[in-house]
């Protein structure tokens, strides 16, 4: 069930709680309550990640002998601080990541969208959108200009909204498991094949 | 190629440099500040190199020359510095809270419309932070350089608050507070020591007036003040850190320098010293030292000087030990005079209990509040012990969140902006 904003908004007053909901920056909770909305926006951040095209041969995801070993050594990191443009052109992919902190309970998960219209504009803002119960950490967000003409962004703006749902769950209190937890800017990590990738991409599959 | 061509050619060489710097991204515009006025400096002196030719005295030429060769003695390391304080290693989220704070206390008196303060916050490969002090071209400037594999650490920010310290120590003018008492305890100390001084010296000196009758005996007056003087100088930074920082600046010392190198030099307080003073000024001031804080340093000699050196010394420490007392009533004064208050354990513990929680914290109005908040949240074994993502990680995930609520900080400090 997705929760209206003056449910979130209720949850986020509720500091003491065991397990609380927490975005900080905090939101306009006035607003929240008020707007009758299914979806809280969040902002844009000062970092960003773009790849170093020029020293890939290709992201050879999953292959534990890929020549191209280490992430770090493809990507190129970028502060912009408030009150700066980051121009973002066309067909260009970028990682940036949300302003807020967010720390989701054990009780809920949410997934991030773009605004709409932000995205008649040419900016697709995620394509992998779930947040799970437990996250901790800054949302990396996956930023596309499918327009035709370059598109300036801030850190500051709204860029996303997020919508959370309660979790039905035996268990609500086991954690969950991000590797992608306690994170200020975006994260691009090793992908690793699963056990049954592994087994099927092996050279006598 | 001639002694002219020479240098108009590194000169040349410099600019050019300075103009392919220019072209970096830089996330603030302090350092292309510095950059700008650089260019203007050494465009001045191409200037009067460029007006010289055959037909000039020979001693003009050289001399003009010499002068801008030592101008890129002293300038090209600052062209490094520049470069690296735009390396995305750095705590980029540290810097507007910073410079709000050292311009506080720089000019606690202008206006925020007309405060002239310019920081540049760099990751250096030199192991302990430190200033460029007296740069005479880049006046308000601040240049601190952290050690680059800890320049993305908050939990060390008060380290920068010491060096801040060198700039106040100039801009206010401390050492004219300090210098004639420290003058005074060394011709006391000399004056008790008086046979020991005339034969390390061999100057045969038959009276204690002698040490400022005597030119040579002044020269060595003069030499045991310059390291007292340094002496003082160090003392008033870690005073100052103390105070911009509270016990936060006792771990970071720790952290920094424990236990310590075995090693002296006779222009610092030994460690010893120091840190006897930091706790010192810290109970002045109501502050807590972690139990058996002295016992985390070892002691230190003076090794390579010579006995004369460690006598010197010892008399330097004696100078320092009597205006000790003027150096903590100075940083208190210019703390206060700047509006910049102590750390407030209420907001501490209630900062360091979103820390725990795994968030920033939000409404700070001290960063001295959120440094020591991390700091406390270290000393916390079960730390995150329920969150298997993050225990795992828990001095990366600290650094990261404690980044991020220096940002939150900032955010809400721009956005109350009238």
């Amino acid at each position: 069930m997705i929760l209206k904003t003056d449910r979130i908004a209720a949850l986020l007053r509720d500091t003491g709680a065991h397990d609380p909901l927490v975005i900080t920056p905090t939101p306009e909770l006035t607003e929240l309550e008020e707007c009758g909305a299914g979806a809280v926006d969040f902002r844009l951040g000062t970092w960003f990640v773009t790849l170093k095209h020029a020293r890939m041969e290709a992201l050879r995801i999953g292959r534990p002998n890929s020549p191209s070993s280490s992430f770090r050594q493809l990507t190129k990191m970028q502060y912009v601080p408030f009150g700066t443009d980051y121009v973002l052109h066309p067909q260009a992919f970028v990682l940036g990541v949300t302003l807020e902190w967010l720390r989701v309970p054990g009780n809920l998960a949410a997934y991030v969208t773009g605004k709409s219209g932000l995205g008649r504009c040419g900016l697709i803002i995620a394509t992998a959108t779930g947040v799970h119960p437990g996250f901790r950490g800054c949302l990396t967000l996956e930023l596309t200009n499918v327009g035709e003409i370059p598109i300036s962004i801030t850190p500051g703006m709204t860029i996303c909204q997020i919508f959370f749902h309660s979790v039905d769950a035996v268990n609500p209190t086991v954690p969950g498991r991000s590797k992608f937890v306690g994170w200020r800017r975006p994260v691009l990590v090793e992908l690793k094949l699963d056990r049954i990738a592994s087994q099927l991409s092996r050279p006598d599959a | 190629m001639t002694i002219l061509d020479s240098a108009k050619q590194r000169v040349r060489a410099f600019l050019d440099e300075v103009r392919r710097l220019a072209d970096l991204e830089f996330p603030y515009n302090d350092s292309k500040d510095a950059l700008a006025v650089l260019q203007a400096l050494f465009e001045r002196k191409l200037g009067r190199l460029e007006a010289l030719d055959e037909t000039n005295d020979p001693a003009v030429v050289s001399q003009e020359a010499s002068l801008a060769l030592r101008s890129l003695f002293v300038y090209l390391p600052l062209l490094g510095f520049v470069l690296r304080s735009t390396n995305v290693r750095n705590a980029f989220e540290v810097f507007r809270p910073f410079l709000r704070l050292a311009t506080q206390v720089l000019e606690p008196d202008q206006p925020l419309s007309a405060r002239t303060t310019r920081l540049l916050l760099s990751s250096e490969w030199e192991y302990s932070p430190f200033t460029y002090q007296s740069i005479p071209d880049l006046p308000g400037f601040v240049l601190i350089g952290i050690p680059a594999p800890e320049s993305a650490n908050p939990l060390l920010l008060p380290l920068a608050g010491h060096e801040l310290g060198h700039t106040v120590w100039v801009a206010k003018k401390v050492c004219d507070q300090v210098k004639v008492g420290m003058t005074e305890a060394i011709l006391t100390g000399l004056t008790a020591k008086f046979d020991e001084f005339n034969q390390y010296t061999r100057l045969s000196l038959s009276r204690p007036e002698d040490l400022v009758g005597n030119l040579f005996a002044l020269t060595e007056v003069k030499d045991i003040l310059e390291w007292a003087v340094r002496q003082g100088e160090e003392t008033f930074c870690d005073l100052l850190g103390l105070r911009l920082f509270g016990e936060a600046y006792l771990f970071a010392f720790a952290y920094l320098l424990a236990p310590g190198s075995g090693d002296r030099i006779p222009w610092y307080p030994s460690l010893t010293e120091r840190v006897g003073y930091l706790v010192q000024a810290a109970a002045d001031w109501h502050l807590t030292p972690p139990l058996d804080y002295e016992k985390l340093f070892g002691t230190e000699v003076l090794a390579g000087f010579t006995a004369y050196d460690s006598f010197k010394a010892s008399i330097a420490d004696q100078a320092l030990r009597a205006v000790f007392p003027v150096l903590v009533a100075q940083s208190k004064s210019i703390t206060e005079a700047a509006g910049v208050r102590i750390r407030l354990p209420s907001e501490v513990t209630r900062i360091g209990d979103r820390l725990a929680l795994g968030v920033p914290a939000e409404h700070c109005d001290c960063i001295a509040d959120i440094v020591n908040a991390a700091w406390a949240v270290t000393h916390a074994g079960d730390l995150w012990s329920d969150i298997a993502t993050m225990a795992g990680r828990k001095e990366e995930v600290l650094k990261e969140l404690v980044l991020k609520n220096l940002e939150v900080f900032e955010f809400e400090q721009l956005v109350k902006r009238p």
